[in-house]
């Protein structure tokens, strides 16, 4: 079931096109990596998915139902849809954690028992209740990454986009974030994650749309996507690593075809199968 | 003789201005060490002990002391409104003194240049009572008494100002003072205008460090036209990159349905009776030397 849907948006800065003819479908609990160079306009399409910037002309879809881009339905969009930001620093907003988080559930309107009812369960399901009456603008970049993806989830929207998420990680803080994906992919929400990272999407993707020169080139899986050279060579990409060392095991006839792994761990298991 | 206790009032008090800009210069040379030294008010009103206590007490408590200062025209008892705020700031908060002292760096190089405006006169003939001159061409800069005692008053009744606010600054998280604000239905644009201010201070402030820091790198601080140049292009560009930092902002703002009212959530603490009790005390205190030292 498509949850969301973006049909022929078309965007641009001034006079300068970024988004060209845009369409997309979410479904419902999937884990979906929007893959582009820099530049190629993966924040400016989230803004508008969550209605924060204006489509030029465009509709955007909310559970069969077209958006209207009035106060309600901005309301409505950004209720369900919750970004988490490129930059941390541009989003956290309150000087104590408890207070960041809490954010976004005041201007949902709830009373205060149930603000500090959710800041309270956000706090503990990120594991981050040390860090409450912190100061979140110095925190280091891992704990203010949690920070402002507690903000997020605390809104509880169906669908969550990450923009860029592992910039500013180290590979702990990687770790962490992948720890906290999964949770929330257990939970059935929808999470949409732009990267330009071609590792990190083929390990963690279902399903990846590809965006360059303003279209959605190719959405698919991905071995769809990254068997498909042309479609690599005219968006700027690489092939991942894992996806590069099985084909090459599988021409050396070291390991048989089927369907490719998406970690280290499962590969090392199919080689442990053949080697014996 | 008939100066004498105008000498023993103003002497000490010289004593401890230059003291206080000595120390002024001392820490000045280890702020390039840490980053910024504004930041630390963000910092430190997190880590102050008396940051659990009633925001609107301790408001109220600041906005007295204010009040009071502005009032209040005597060198000494000015100085004993900046001995004890501090006093409670470093002892009561456990705010490091040399950390609280660098925030006075700011203000106070505006204040000695008011001061020292204050301080000098200039005319063509000199008055009777003059302490010092010099003549330039056909006419004097000179000080008088009252001049000095003017600039004195000016400059310690300043600090005692800036001193009262400081201790509810460095005491208090922004937003709690601003929840505070608000629950007392202070205008909600002044309250948004106020901490969008108070957050793009920082912004601006750790942009520019950052951009001198790169600039002297790059040698942009050699000599005296590079300097010129290299400040005028960070000037320029600060504007640019604040402005595109406010708009991220804003965005973030915006998708977490911001509609220009902040609500911040704070469990305020309850005012205790010794703080009742200090409150009191304080305001007889402080009556009965306004009227003594009037
Ligand atoms: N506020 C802006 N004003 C003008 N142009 C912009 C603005 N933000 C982004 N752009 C331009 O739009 C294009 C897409 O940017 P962006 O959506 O940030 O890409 P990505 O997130 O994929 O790196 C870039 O060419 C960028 O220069
Ligand atoms: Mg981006």
């Amino acid at each position: 079931m498509d949850i969301l849907e973006i049909k022929d948006l078309t965007f641009s800065y001034g006079n300068e096109a970024v988004l060209k003819n845009v369409n997309l479908k979410l479904k419902k609990g999937e884990k979906l990596v929007i893959l582009g160079a820099n530049g190629s306009g993966k924040s400016t399409l989230f803004l508008i998915m969550n209605g924060v910037l204006k489509p030029d002309s465009g509709q955007i879809i909310l559970d069969n139902s077209p958006v209207k881009l009035n106060k309600k339905g901005l309301r409505l969009l950004r209720e369900h849809i919750g970004i988490v930001f490129q930059e941390a620093e541009s989003q956290i907003i309150a000087s104590t954690v408890f207070n960041e988080i809490s954010f976004g559930l005041t201007n949902l309107g709830l009373s205060v028992d149930e603000v500090i009812k959710r800041t309270e369960e956000t706090l503990d399901k990120l594991n981050i209740q040390n860090l409450r009456e912190r100061a979140p603008h110095f925190l280091s970049g891992g704990e203010q990454k949690k920070v402002t993806i507690a903000d997020i989830i605390a809104m509880k929207p169906e669908i969550v986009i990450f923009d860029e998420p592992t910039t500013s990680l180290d590979p702990i803080g990687v770790n962490n974030l992948k720890k906290i994906l999964e949770d929330l992919s257990n939970e059935s929400k929808t999470l949409v994650i732009s990267t330009h990272l071609v590792n990190f999407a083929w390990e963690w993707a279902d399903r990846i749309a590809v965006l360059n020169d303003g279209f959605i080139q190719k959405v698919g899986t991905p071995e769809q996507i990254f068997s498909d050279d042309e479609l690599l060579y005219s968006a700027h990409l690489e092939k991942p690593i894992l996806f590069e060392l099985e084909d090459f095991l599988i021409t050396k006839g070291l390991i048989k075809r089927g369907s490719y792994s998406r970690t280290v761990s499962e590969l090392e298991e199919k080689l442990n199968l053949t080697l014996k | 003789m008939k100066y004498l206790s105008f000498y023993v009032l103003v002497i000490p008090n010289l004593i401890l201005f230059i003291l206080i800009l000595l120390s002024g210069f001392l820490v000045k040379n280890k702020v390039n060490k840490q980053k910024n030294s504004l930041s630390i008010i963000d910092q430190l009103n997190h880590y102050s002990k008396l940051s659990g206590i009633n925001t609107g007490y301790k408001l109220l408590v600041s906005l007295l002391l204010l009040i009071f200062c502005l009032l209040n025209g005597n060198i000494q008892v000015s100085i004993l409104v900046i001995f004890i705020t501090t006093f409670i700031t470093v002892y009561f908060g456990k705010i490091d003194l040399s950390q609280y002292l660098k925030l006075f760096i700011i203000p106070f190089s505006f204040l000695i240049l008011s001061c020292i405006a204050i301080l000098l006169n200039f005319g063509t003939h000199l008055p009777t009572e003059v302490l010092a001159s010099i003549k330039l061409w056909s006419f004097y800069i000179f000080v008088t008494d009252s001049s000095l005692l003017n600039s004195c008053t000016v400059f310690f009744r300043v600090l005692a100002c800036i001193s009262s606010l400081y201790f509810l600054i460095v005491n208090t998280p922004v937003d709690k003072i601003l929840a505070c604000l608000k629950h007392y239905h202070f205008p909600n644009v002044l309250i948004e205008l106020m901490f969008l201010i108070y957050r793009f201070i920082f912004f601006l402030w750790e942009i520019s460090i950052d951009m001198v820091t790169a600039a002297k790198l790059r040698f942009g601080f050699d000599s005296y036209p590079k300097t010129i140049k290299s400040i005028g292009m960070i000037g320029s560009n600060i504007f640019i990159v604040s402005f595109k930092k406010a708009q991220k902002f804003y965005n973030s703002m915006e998708s977490r349905l911001y509609n220009g009212s902040l609500n911040f959530i704070f469990t305020e603490s309850k005012v205790t009776p010794v703080e009742v009790g200090l409150f009191i005390f304080g305001i007889c205190y402080f009556s009965f030397l306004y009227y003594s030292f009037q």
